[in-house]
């Protein structure tokens, strides 16, 4: 006879994670609340509008001034179609996402239901991770209804595999990064507005002013040694400054990772450094997927630490 | 029968410094299970303040309190699973259903999905909103939406109900719906504790009352103990005598224990018959006393009667509008 009496295995920690994340109540109330109000709509055909309008226009203009049998030129459509949408992807990403996700916490000040929820047992990791996991899936699926108009650049070709695949992993992690800081300032507010225009304010903070300061800052640093005569160690430092730099800005990171992909580097690229050595370093995007991926994982560390301090 | 909400010595003190307020000052009492407990006091008082502590939501600066043996400080988790919440304001989702609104609260309470249909349906039977079940949680009235925010407390089955101000700006109908739901509850085996300011409700519904003012608890108990509780009770006596008024009003006023001697207002006696009311300072002995002297005065005492003092009088007495 079995006495087997051991406890079931504990399921994988992504397993947990699924299961956790399907559990939670707030994901589903979040989507049913937000599929439901009427900007949702707005949301979902405004920018299918302005993909539609924008690649109609971009298409007649490069087919006027060429001819539509030519295989160039229905490369350069496809590419011009291709930079509409991973731009209007890019833009429900920056613009979007911090805007939807602000009003996450403070939005349950506003309609007096923090209380309500913090005496439940749902834990202040859950609150939280359910409203970064409803805002990012909403602001996901607005980039998924482009993916129909996405497949128009295949009709017309100039679209290498690899820059979907850069431009549409540096859209996503950007999702991820603007909406966790956009929880993380909405934790610190109690009204949705000051939380938008706080969620803006820092996120253009982090993408645009530091980068410019790091940039004033590594001019005046490097601008004291001679430029023609840097140490090797110097040289490499100044590599990596520039790419961490430029892995700040989602919008920094497509354009220079299009100029790599131009040279064939896809994960990485190399430098010769005056002494002769070969510098190995990776790609923006490659940083940019690391750097936001950290980012948003200390934003809702930070955020769940707050919301268990409020209780206290 | 024992504690199911206690508390000891709570202090809160909000703001630090000079700056800093003492909103509750060592509270200390008890609940018992089963109770229907009203907790009175003026405005500022600090009542919320208690409430906001059982329910887990405020730390206290000192002290400690429990809600069914569990320590708010430190099993926040249990005593969060041993109690049900209802503030002051009614939180809405606007776009969910009646139905939706407590899945989702169901949820939060990691209640499993096959469970809470049948759970919602017994709630909105009880709180009567079965026949709104599909409709949006903004299209209720006041006292419908008190009256689901109260099926909200209930959906984990919770053994204490912390209600803050239940029936606070609801018309007379609705105040006595949740009144008579109350009642109901405690009848389920729930221990109510709610804060009011509608002190009718406490007096009709009410086994313990408790009363606050400038964050110190005045007194606790049974609203007829409390009554006789006070140091010097002023006791409003009723009599009726036989004979002419003349000589058993000269008769009462010789009685120094009464005070305040006058004719009763109301005149549907018989002719023969005088009513008389007067105050009396003292406690049951004293009383029994009286009637003894008033039959050995050679008053042919007929009735005799104390009138029930009011909730509103006693919290008079006993309060004097501080607010901390």
């Amino acid at each position: 006879m079995s006495t087997d009496t051991a406890s079931p295995r504990r399921p994988a920690w992504p397993l947990r994670m699924w299961n956790g994340l399907r559990r939670n109540p707030i994901i589903y109330k979040e989507f049913r609340s937000r599929m439901r109000q009427r900007r949702a709509l707005w949301f979902i055909i405004l920018p299918l509008l302005g993909a539609a309008g924008l690649i109609i226009l971009v298409s007649l203009t490069v087919l006027q001034e060429s001819n539509a049998a030519d295989f160039e030129s229905r490369r350069q459509v496809g590419q011009a179609v291709f930079i509409v949408i991973i731009g209007i992807q890019a833009t429900l990403a920056m613009l979007v996402a911090p805007s939807i996700s602000a009003g996450a916490l403070a939005s349950e000040h506003e309609h007096q239901t923090y209380d309500l929820l913090r005496v439940t047992l749902l834990s202040a990791r859950s609150l939280v991770w359910g409203k970064f996991v409803a805002s990012a899936a909403f602001i996901i699926f607005l980039m998924l209804l482009q993916v129909p108009l996405l497949a128009i650049t295949f009709l017309f070709g100039g679209i290498e595999p690899a820059e979907i695949l850069v431009h549409t992993s540096v859209n996503l992690a950007s999702v991820l990064y603007f909406c966790s800081l956009g929880v993380f300032i909405s934790s610190l507010n109690r009204r949705s507005l000051p939380a938008t225009i706080g969620a803006y304010v820092f996120a253009g903070m982090l993408s645009v002013f530091l980068p410019i300061m790091l940039l004033l800052v590594g001019t005046l640093v490097f601008g004291a040694f001679d430029s023609a005569n840097l140490p090797p160690l110097m040289e490499a430092l100044m590599m990596a400054g520039a790419l961490l730099l430029v892995a700040l800005s989602p919008a920094g990171t497509m354009l220079t990772s299009e100029i790599f992909l131009q040279d064939g580097d896809l994960w990485y690229t190399t430098t010769t450094l005056s002494n002769g050595v070969t510098l190995y370093s990776p790609t923006p995007w490659v940083v940019f997927l690391v750097l936001s991926s950290l980012l948003t994982l200390f934003f809702l560390g930070l955020t769940v630490r707050r919301v268990r301090k409020k209780d206290k | 029968m024992s504690a199911i909400l206690q508390t000891e010595n709570l202090t809160k003190r909000y703001g630090r410094g000079r700056q800093s307020r003492l909103a509750l000052d060592s509270l200390t009492f008890h609940v018992e299970e089963g109770d229907i407990f009203g907790f009175v006091g003026p405005n500022g008082a600090g009542k919320t303040t208690v409430i906001r502590i059982l329910a887990t939501l405020l730390k206290p600066t000192a002290g400690e309190a429990w809600v069914g043996g569990y320590s708010i400080r430190s099993d926040t988790r249990a005593a969060r699973r041993m109690l049900g919440y209802m503030p002051d304001f009614f939180g809405v989702y606007g776009e969910l259903t009646v139905r939706e609104y407590l899945d989702f609260f169901a949820g939060c309470y990691y209640i499993p999905p096959r469970e809470r249909p049948p759970l919602i349906a017994d709630l909105l039977e009880l709180v009567d909103l079965g026949h709104r079940r599909d409709d949006d949680v903004d299209s209720l009235s006041r006292g419908m939406k008190q009256r689901l925010s109260l099926a909200r407390t209930l959906i984990h089955d919770p053994q204490v109900l912390i209600l803050d101000e239940p029936a606070s700006g609801l018309d007379p109908r609705a105040r006595v719906e949740i009144r008579d739901l109350l009642v109901e509850l405690a009848r389920m085996g729930k221990t109510v504790f709610f804060s009011t300011h509608i002190l009718a409700d406490v007096a009709e519904i009410c086994t313990r009352i408790a009363i606050i003012e400038a964050g110190k608890l005045i007194a606790q108990d049974t609203l007829s103990a409390l009554g006789l509780q006070q140091e010097t009770p002023q006791r409003a006596i009723t009599l009726e005598v036989l004979g002419e008024p003349a000589e058993a009003e000269r008769i009462l006023l010789s009685i120094p224990a009464l005070r305040d001697v006058q004719p009763s207002p109301e005149n549907d006696l018989p002719p023969e018959r005088s009513r008389w009311q007067a105050t009396f300072s003292g406690d049951d002995r004293a009383l029994s006393a009286l009637l003894s002297d008033l039959v050995t005065a050679g008053l042919p005492v007929v009735h005799f009667s104390e009138q029930q003092t009011s909730l509103e009088e006693i919290f008079m007495q006993l309060t004097q509008g501080i607010v901390s």
